[in-house]
């Protein structure tokens, strides 16, 4: 067997899989309460169209679409809207949710599958997908409809399944591909033929042999399974197309610029569902992990649910759990309470125990440049962390770098790790992001 | 003496041409530059160079005024230098000028820590920045966060931080440069006009319900205050004032607190003093129970002279 | 050949900075950003050259016949100072942002001994025109070999985390001295 492929850079952090990588996903019950923020997606905030005392059935819609790059909300339970109140959201600021008060019953509206799927027009696709709010579930919630709609003058090429899950902890796409299998192949096949193209790819990290096997023999000559090293971030879209095609997207540009389009799992799976079942995006699977939780393990739960809830379903914390987690360690945000919803982009959630937790003070740094050697994408964290420190924002703009800043770094937090200066080197290309937004907007 | 003179002659003698050249190419290779700039850069303008203008430094800003006059445009503003500049520059340059206000920044937030609640166990954050990437310390995300770097930005020195938590502006020192309102990255802090005696210490837009849990005195936008006074408006659930000298019984109608009448107590003292707060405190309680008793006067009154049309009535239908 | 131990000596080995110490006060004043380093070792290229022709026609075709030897430092003065003039009018008109950035330290190359050094040694050492051609022009390459690589070691400095005592000028002028030590070691390159 050949080496697997891979890309320059990255890092090996401990992964800590086992926890719940066997584990079956289990079928979290229904939640009393559910709030649904209006923003889960890139784009515009969706737009309510429900009011208090409302009442809606699984599955119905909630609120618009607020643009073309946006994506509609749906009730994930049956039951009364209580209103629009701000909750807590991972990436800090509270946002309006709804909030819909679950009546036990979990009644759904009627769903309308597509009939044929393989046979009808792409937009016919298209549209139910835009319909059912599906968004990349694998961290970025990118509208999936608008990315299988590339401008007319970028040729696609291929279609990547993105089955890397490089980060640690998280099992969500492990035990789909290995559960799933079936629908996530048709899913994939469809979304290859709404693009018109006809060159497959699915790429698994080696972690996962037994993921390997199973959409090996699925997907059979319809496609290449290939097995990727194990290596943070693999998973990143750029670094997905660079070790599958050997493809370099240039710093800036999107995948569609060398003519690939790479889906998640989760999102593939939620193609299906949508166009096959007629099922708008409700729930999705999240692996609830980590040496704070009694039982960790990968649970199909719906949007809304509070974190505090599935904890209390799962088995609770431990003694010292200490820290919570939305994502992984690596890309996720520390949140400041289990009151805080589920969702679309949650992938994990992550409890930490109080010894896992070391903060240190940062000294300056030292040039030992492993931050350069970490960086997938060929930046020198080393430069921009010590003028960012130092707020010398112009010297950043006279070396050209805003952009790299700004757009290209996807903060995977590779510098971060490698830092024996223990220096928070994301938290200073976030300072400077927030910094140059902060200008433009008062400029 | 011979060879003194020839010397002196040949001494002179390149003096003389290389003078001869130097006026020659300085013809050839003048730039025009207008004296008035240096007029204006060393004796009209503060000279701090602070950039709130817009312009790189001082002496910049002096061309883009030359080229303004020049071009019969707007002149551009020095913030620090005030109206006092504006005028001296009008008047230097000929020019009509219409007078501007006096401004002074303002920190919309009041929230100490004994009445903002706490939104998480946080460390290893120094400052508002960073604060701000994880939506901040306090419960109410539109506050001060209160880590300074309001004050490190402000080049007068006329910021200061209460209790680490929350930062106070001295209209005093305040030239309205600008600079920590561009630096704020929750907008908290807002450049209201001097002589305004009335302010709403608060920038919360957040629902009633959100508000209340989240701070002691934050606006919960319940239009009381709009009521007594109408150059208060309510946006978003948060009360804006426009006036210049509010009435008195906004600020004592207000049920949290949030309006501070500055001939009353000053900003400071409103946001720093428990004194201050108890002295406020009283008033509105001498307002409030002054108004219940002419309420029960006016009720009392009613009562009396129902009364007497009742007896009347009676005193008619008897007769 | 001559001509090239001449250029090699005046770029290396007697380097006007780093060996000869000469014109220290534009090396440290105008280092502090590559870009008006570069611009500024243009205007001492170009004065250094001019000057050194200027003076050297001018001593052995008057001061020599008139017996006038002695007032070469008068006379070198005067024309170096006119010509700086002049070169101060050129850049003003022609790059205004490069007469802002070096600012003061234009007219400053007037005072500069490494201007002086170079008309005087030429006399001293008794080159032909195209020798103190060479040897001027090289030694202004020299100059701004120096002012370069000084310039960009500074701005890495800059941004380092330097103890607070040794900020600025201090730190500056340590590597200074080491780069000047580093320049000692081309001493054996030319015997002689």
């Amino acid at each position: 067997m050949s080496k697997a492929k891979t890309f320059k850079g990255g890092i090996h952090p401990s992964y800590n899989k086992h926890l719940s990588e066997h584990k079956e996903i289990v079928e979290a019950p229904l939640p009393k309460m559910v709030a649904l923020p209006l923003s889960q997606h890139i784009g515009a905030p969706a737009n309510p169209i429900v009011k208090r005392k409302d009442k809606v059935k699984s599955g119905q819609l909630i609120a618009e679409a607020g643009g073309f790059i946006s994506a509609p909300v749906h009730a994930s339970i049956s039951g009364t809207i209580k209103g629009i109140e701000p909750v807590e959201h991972p990436l800090g600021k509270k946002v309006d949710a709804i909030i819909i008060e679950s009546d036990g019953k979990d009644e759904w509206i009627d769903l309308n599958p597509v009939d044929n799927p393989f046979d009808v027009d792409p937009d016919t696709i298209k549209n139910k997908i835009k319909e059912a709010g599906i968004v990349g579930l694998g961290g970025a919630t990118f509208p999936s409809n608008v990315k299988l709609s590339p401008p007319e003058d970028k040729k696609i090429e291929f279609i990547i399944l993105n089955g890397a899950e490089c980060e640690p902890y998280l099992t969500t796409d492990h035990r789909l591909m290995v559960e799933k299998t079936e629908e996530i192949v048709t899913g994939l096949k469809l979304a290859a033929q709404v693009l018109g193209v006809n060159k497959i790819y699915i790429g698994i990290e080696t972690n996962k042999p037994d993921a390997i096997k199973k959409m090996e023999k699925k997907i059979g000559n319809d496609g290449q399974v290939v097995p990727l090293q194990v290596k943070y971030p693999q998973g990143s879209e750029k670094q997905l197309i660079s070790a599958i095609t050997g493809r370099e997207t240039p710093p800036t540009s999107l995948p569609m610029e060398v003519g690939a389009v790479v889906f998640n799992v989760g999102t593939t799976l939620a193609i299906y569902e949508a166009v096959f079942k007629g099922k708008p995006l409700v729930e999705r699977v999240v692996t609830l992990t980590g040496h704070g939780i009694k039982n960790p393990g990968n649970f199909r739960t719906r949007f809304g649910t509070y974190v505090a809830e599935l904890v209390d379903f799962s088995g609770g914390y431990k003694e010292d759990a200490a820290k919570l987690v939305l994502g992984g360690p690596m890309m996720g945000r520390a949140v400041p309470t289990d009151g805080i919803p589920i969702i679309k982009g949650t992938g994990g959630i992550l409890v930490m125990t109080q010894s896992e937790l070391i903060v240190r003070e940062y000294s300056d740094c030292i040039r030992c440049g492993k931050c350069i050697e970490a960086c997938p994408n060929n930046h020198n964290p080393q430069l921009l962390g010590i003028l960012i420190e130092q707020e010398k924002f112009d010297k950043i703009s006279d070396e050209q770098l805003e952009e790299i800043v700004l757009d290209d770094c996807f903060e995977c937090g590779s510098c971060t790790y490698v830092c024996p200066a223990h220096r928070p080197m994301v938290q200073f290309f976030q300072q400077a992001k927030s910094y140059y937004n902060n200008k433009k907007k008062k400029r | 003496m011979n060879e003194i003179i020839i010397a002196v002659v040949v001494l002179a003698g390149i003096g003389l041409v290389a003078g001869i050249l130097l006026s020659y190419f300085s013809k050839v290779f003048h730039v025009e530059q207008d004296p008035r700039i240096e007029e204006i850069n060393e004796n009209i303008l503060p000279g701090a160079n602070c950039g709130a203008c817009g312009y790189a430094g001082c002496i910049d800003f002096a061309r883009a005024v030359i080229e303004a006059a020049q071009s019969g445009e707007k002149l551009p503003e020095c913030p620090p230098g005030g109206p006092d500049v504006a005028q001296e520059l009008a008047s230097f340059l000929g020019l009509e000028h219409e007078g501007s206000e006096r401004k002074t920044a303002l920190v919309k937030c009041a929230g100490t820590s004994d009445r903002a609640t706490e939104r998480a166990y946080i460390r290893s954050v120094h400052d508002c920045r960073t604060a701000a990437l994880f939506g901040g310390n306090k419960e109410c995300q539109y506050g001060c966060m209160g880590y300074g770097d309001c004050v490190k930005a402000c080049p007068y020195d006329a910021i200061h931080i209460y209790q680490g938590n929350i930062a106070i502006v001295d209209p005093e020192k305040c030239t309205a440069c600008g600079i920590c309102v561009d630096v704020c990255p929750n907008d908290v802090i807002e450049l209201v006009p001097a002589n305004r005696q009335t302010h709403v210490l608060c920038n919360s837009q957040a629902p009633t319900k959100a508000t209340r849990s989240a701070c002691s005195v934050g606006c919960i936008g319940c239009k009381l205050c709009q009521r007594k006074d109408k150059d208060f408006s309510i946006e978003n659930n948060l009360a804006i004032y426009n006036g210049n000298k509010g009435k008195e019984e906004a600020a004592y109608a207000c049920p949290n607190d949030v309006i501070v009448n500055t001939w009353q107590f000053p900003v400071v003292a409103f946001v720093e003093s428990t004194t201050a707060r108890e002295k406020f405190a009283a008033r509105k309680a001498e307002y409030k129970a002054q108004e219940k008793a002419k309420r029960k006067k006016a009720a009392a009154a009613r009562k009396a002279k129902k009364a007497a049309a009742a007896k009347k009535k009676k005193e008619d239908k008897s007769e | 050949m001559e001509y090239l131990l001449i250029a090699i000596n005046s770029v290396f080995i007697g380097n006007l900075i780093l060996a000869k110490f000469l014109g220290i006060c534009p090396f440290l004043g105008v280092s502090k950003k590559v870009s008006t380093a570069l611009g500024m070792s243009m205007a001492v290229m170009f004065v250094m050259t001019l000057a050194a022709t200027v003076t050297w026609i001018l001593f052995h075709f008057l001061l020599e016949p008139l017996n006038l030897q002695y007032l070469r430092t008068i006379v070198f003065i005067l024309v170096i100072a006119s010509l700086v003039q002049l070169t101060e009018m050129a850049i003003q008109k022609i790059s205004p942002a490069l007469y802002e950035a070096l600012g003061i330290y234009l007219p400053l190359i007037t005072t500069n001994c490494a201007i002086l050094g170079v008309a005087i040694n030429s006399i001293e050492k008794e080159y032909n025109f195209l020798g103190m051609l060479v040897y001027a022009f090289f030694g202004a390459v020299g100059f701004g070999l120096a002012l370069l690589l000084f310039s960009g070691i500074r701005e890495r400095l800059d941004i380092s985390s330097v103890p607070k005592s040794f900020r600025g000028a201090a730190s500056s002028l340590i590597v200074a001295g080491i780069l000047s030590l580093a320049f000692m070691g081309f001493a054996g390159l030319v015997p002689g």
